[in-house]
């Protein structure tokens, strides 16, 4: 039997017809204040909070671990409350009050995160014997980690782990928004390595035109480490990469046959003879180190250990030794002109900034650096107290 | 046919009514009743003074921990501690908590605190406790620690709202929680916590079980709160089950029930141990635990016995002191019988029991020879009575025994009968012996 369409048509017709006149009625979901309990504990910071990131950025500053917010594959612990509370505060000094003092409120409103997620310990990668300092979610959220070893004595300290890890990141987010040219990939290509970047050393990496170990890593992260160090780094430590850049590095071995990138070998920039009448009696020295644990510095360890973090004191340590002993640069065999590539990707960021952004790098930096220099935290913890 | 199932089911659908009356089974929307739940379960932990203690697991390869905790409406916790980790001592820090919406109501305790976290941070356990390849510093990091959880699913309140059953959110591991008097000295409160696990040493590590029907097990590392059990009568090796607990004011309790083995490899379990008014323990399916009998740990080549002078009764301290009295009248000196002990020395390279008496700066050695039984392996069987025989001794001994009889009296009689009893039986580092004939005369020696 064959049904007739009309039929079907109209059987068919009640089920495309809306069930109209439904009322959505109240909202399923409770209605909860934002604003924070004057009863609270963390009362006058949550108002801080509110006025100096909601209420201009909206953003919104998770202080307080959410582990959704995080990836769960980590192991992760909240930061505590002092150090969280004295992180937010530079986080709007250091980081958006810069950007602001520059570029006006707008900027940082428009293209700032929406979320900063502070966590207490390091984000481990077990595998790889690293550890994440940040992490930057498709423009929307920044992620710091290691709140609870934050030591405000140490500015060193404070660069590595927070203030150039956030510049770090909020560059990520502006290359996300506007892209960087495309010349800056060609600089280094070839000479990226994402698997075993963490076990090179500053000086080598930098005459293969790098600004970090992590900057070798890959491209995109090459032009947030060159943002981000080129604005948190002092003059001093620019300049002893840059001294670095300009170095031949070897492992130590004139076999060709060693394995340059094996884990644990220092790659030494001079050299000299034990015993000047026998070319076998070379005696490699003077490595690159830059401490991530207690007092971190870029720096140059010497013969005895010396550990010099300036390139005065570089070269009148390699002055002083003259005058005892012969001594030889390595020879630059990598076929790259680190201080060069260095300064391109640099003036690369530079121009980005200028044509996409309408921003002067070198002003940036000078409040940045400015900035670094004369926080005080008592006076900035007191906006909080003083909040009523 | 298949046009016609296929009208009827397009049919079928025509026919569905359009209905705005929902039969709700809830009252409210899924959503505010988790706001209610969060506010209920906030109340119940501030309420009454909000003071807490809490038993907690970090993982199963360690002890538990007990923390006090004091919840304040204001989102403050003041967490106590006095674990390991921390170096031992009392220590008291205020961070935050929160009741939120997560997998049904959480407990967050979202702020750092030193005291607690420290079983969440993922960096290296270093230090001597730390498990094997994390001594000391953190090169090969492997991210993961004590492994412990900071949040919680609020699982349920007991009807009296003292108890609250909290579930790891990570983990997954129990965790209770017991209201607390609010004027609870904190400090004393979790002295004596540790207290009860300092009950239990590694010089007296082993343990004697007994179960319902009577058979005996060894439990060996209850100091550690990882204890080890195995049948008496079965293999220690094959049989012996592990598991770790916590220590409470009431006794023991296994982080989950813990399969204990028989020697016919049948099971039963025991979840908690409970301390008995003589000092001793009992719990689920078992009558008895306590440390190994006063003969087993009397005998013991590794520990010596000091005779307490000060606990002589009866005609044990008679005669202590007419020996006394005789040494002083004999060599003209006072107070000159000296530390009396039950040790071992060697004899010929051999190391063999002895009584050592000193008088005066001279030390007097009795070999004696301890009255035992032993099982076919050659194990000393649990025994409570006391007896030696003395084998001669050193000159200076027999040229005191021939002299002053009073002397010789006084050892004689302590190789006599006694009846040995635990001062505690869980750990018995003193124990009091009783004349077998004389309930009155008892004396006291303590283990070094």
């Amino acid at each position: 039997m064959k049904f007739p369409k009309y039929i079907i048509a109209a059987l068919a017709a009640p089920l495309l017809a809306a069930c109209s006149s439904d009322d959505l009625g109240p909202s399923i979901f409770p209605d909860v204040s934002d604003e924070p309990d004057p009863n609270s504990f963390t009362y006058k910071f949550d108002k801080w909070l509110n006025v100096n990131f909601r209420d201009i950025y909206n953003v919104d500053f998770k202080y307080l671990m959410e582990d959704v917010e995080a990836d769960m594959e980590y192991n992760l612990v909240p930061a505590t409350y002092e150090n969280a509370r004295d992180l937010a505060l530079l986080t709007k000094y250091l980081w958006y009050d810069s950007y602001k003092e520059l570029a006006g409120e707008d900027f940082i409103k428009s293209y700032g995160p929406r979320i900063l997620h502070l966590v207490g310990s390091p984000a481990y990668n077990p595998n790889s014997g690293t550890e994440t300092l940040g992490l930057a979610e498709g423009g929307l959220k920044v992620t710091l980690f290691k709140v609870n070893e934050m030591d405000l004595e140490d500015i060193n300290m404070l660069n590595e782990y927070y203030f150039r890890t956030m510049h770090h990141e909020f560059g990520h987010i502006l290359h996300q928004t506007k892209s960087y040219p495309t010349d800056f990939n060609l600089l280094s290509t070839g000479r990226y390595d994402d698997s075993s970047w963490q076990s090179k050393q500053p000086g080598y990496v930098a005459s293969l035109g790098f600004i970090t170990p992590y900057a070798s890593s890959q491209a995109r992260e090459d032009f947030a480490e060159t943002i981000a160090n080129y604005l948190t780094r002092t003059p001093e430590q620019m300049e002893l990469i840059l001294w670095m850049s300009k170095q031949g590095w070897t492992n130590g071995s004139d076999n060709e046959d060693v394995d340059l990138d094996d884990e644990d070998t220092n790659y030494f920039c001079y050299y000299f003879y034990d015993d000047p009448s026998d070319l076998d009696s070379k005696h490699y020295f003077f490595y690159s180190e830059e401490k991530t644990f207690g007092n971190c510095q870029m720096g140059m360890v010497g013969l005895n250990g010396e550990y010099l973090t300036s390139v005065e004191e570089v070269e009148a340590y390699l002055e002083k030794l003259r005058e005892t002993r012969e001594i030889f640069p390595v020879e630059d065999k990598d076929k790259v002109n680190g201080y060069e590539v260095i300064m391109q990707k640099q003036s690369i960021a530079r121009n980005w900034f200028t044509d996409q952004w309408k921003i002067s790098f070198d002003d940036l930096r000078n409040i940045v650096q400015r900035r670094q220099k004369d926080f005080d935290i008592i006076a900035l913890r007191n906006e909080v107290n003083s909040i009523q | 046919m298949n046009k016609s199932i296929y009208l009827a089911a397009l049919a079928s659908l025509a026919l569905t009514a359009c209905s705005s009356d929902d039969n709700d089974i809830f009252d409210k929307s899924a959503a505010d009743r988790l706001e209610q739940y969060k506010k209920d379960y906030a109340d119940v932990l501030t309420a009454e003074g909000g003071l807490w203690t809490m038993e907690y697991f970090s993982n199963t390869d360690e002890p538990g921990y007990v923390f006090v905790m004091k919840f304040e409406k204001n989102g403050a916790v003041t967490i106590s501690a006095n674990h390991k980790w921390i170096g031992g001592t009392f220590k008291q820090e205020t961070s935050l908590w929160k009741m939120i919406a997560d997998n049904g109501p959480v407990l967050s305790f979202n702020s750092y605190n030193n005291l607690f976290h420290i079983f969440s941070d993922p960096a290296n356990i270093v230090g001597p406790d730390a498990p094997l390849g994390e001594m000391g510093d953190d090169i090969n990091e492997t991210g993961y620690g004590h492994e412990g959880d900071y949040e919680f699913q609020f699982m349920e309140v007991s009807d009296d709202g003292q108890t609250v059953r909290l579930l790891g959110k990570k983990r997954l591991y129990d965790i209770f929680l017991h209201r607390l008097d609010p004027n609870t000295d904190i400090e004393a409160y979790m002295s004596s916590v540790k207290d009860v696990s300092s009950r239990f040493s590694t010089t007296f590590n082993d343990l004697t079980m007994t179960d319902a029907d009577g058979n005996l097990y060894r439990v060996y590392d209850m100091n550690t709160g990882v204890p080890s059990i195995y049948p008496l009568a079965g293999d220690a090796v094959s049989q012996t089950v592990s598991a770790n607990g916590i220590f409470t004011l009431e006794g023991f309790r296994f982080m989950n029930p813990v399969e204990v083995k028989r020697a016919d490899d049948s099971t039963f379990e025991i979840e908690h141990l409970f301390f008995t008014e003589s000092g001793a323990m009992t719990g689920d399916n078992i009558t008895d635990l306590r440390a190994t009998s006063p003969l087993e740990n009397i005998v013991r080549a590794d520990i010596t016995w000091t005779l307490d002078s000060e606990s002589l009764t009866g005609k044990a301290k008679t005669l202590y002191d007419t020996a006394n009295n005789a040494l002083v009248a004999a060599l003209t000196s006072k107070d000159i019988l000296g530390k009396t002990e039950l040790t071992y020395g060697s004899v010929g390279g051999k190391m063999v029991p002895q009584l050592v008496t000193r008088i005066g700066n001279r030390v007097c050695r009795d070999y004696i020879e301890y009255s035992v039984k032993k099982d076919e392996n050659g194990n000393i069987l649990p025994s409570d009575q006391f007896h030696f025989s003395i084998n001669g001794g050193n000159n200076t001994s027999i040229k005191y025994n021939d002299e002053i009889p009073a002397y010789k009296a006084l050892k004689e009689y302590l190789s006599g009968n006694f009846v040995m009893t635990a001062v505690d039986p869980l750990c018995p580092s003193s124990v009091i012996f009783t004349d077998k004939n004389d309930s009155a005369s008892s004396f006291k020696m303590n283990s070094k």
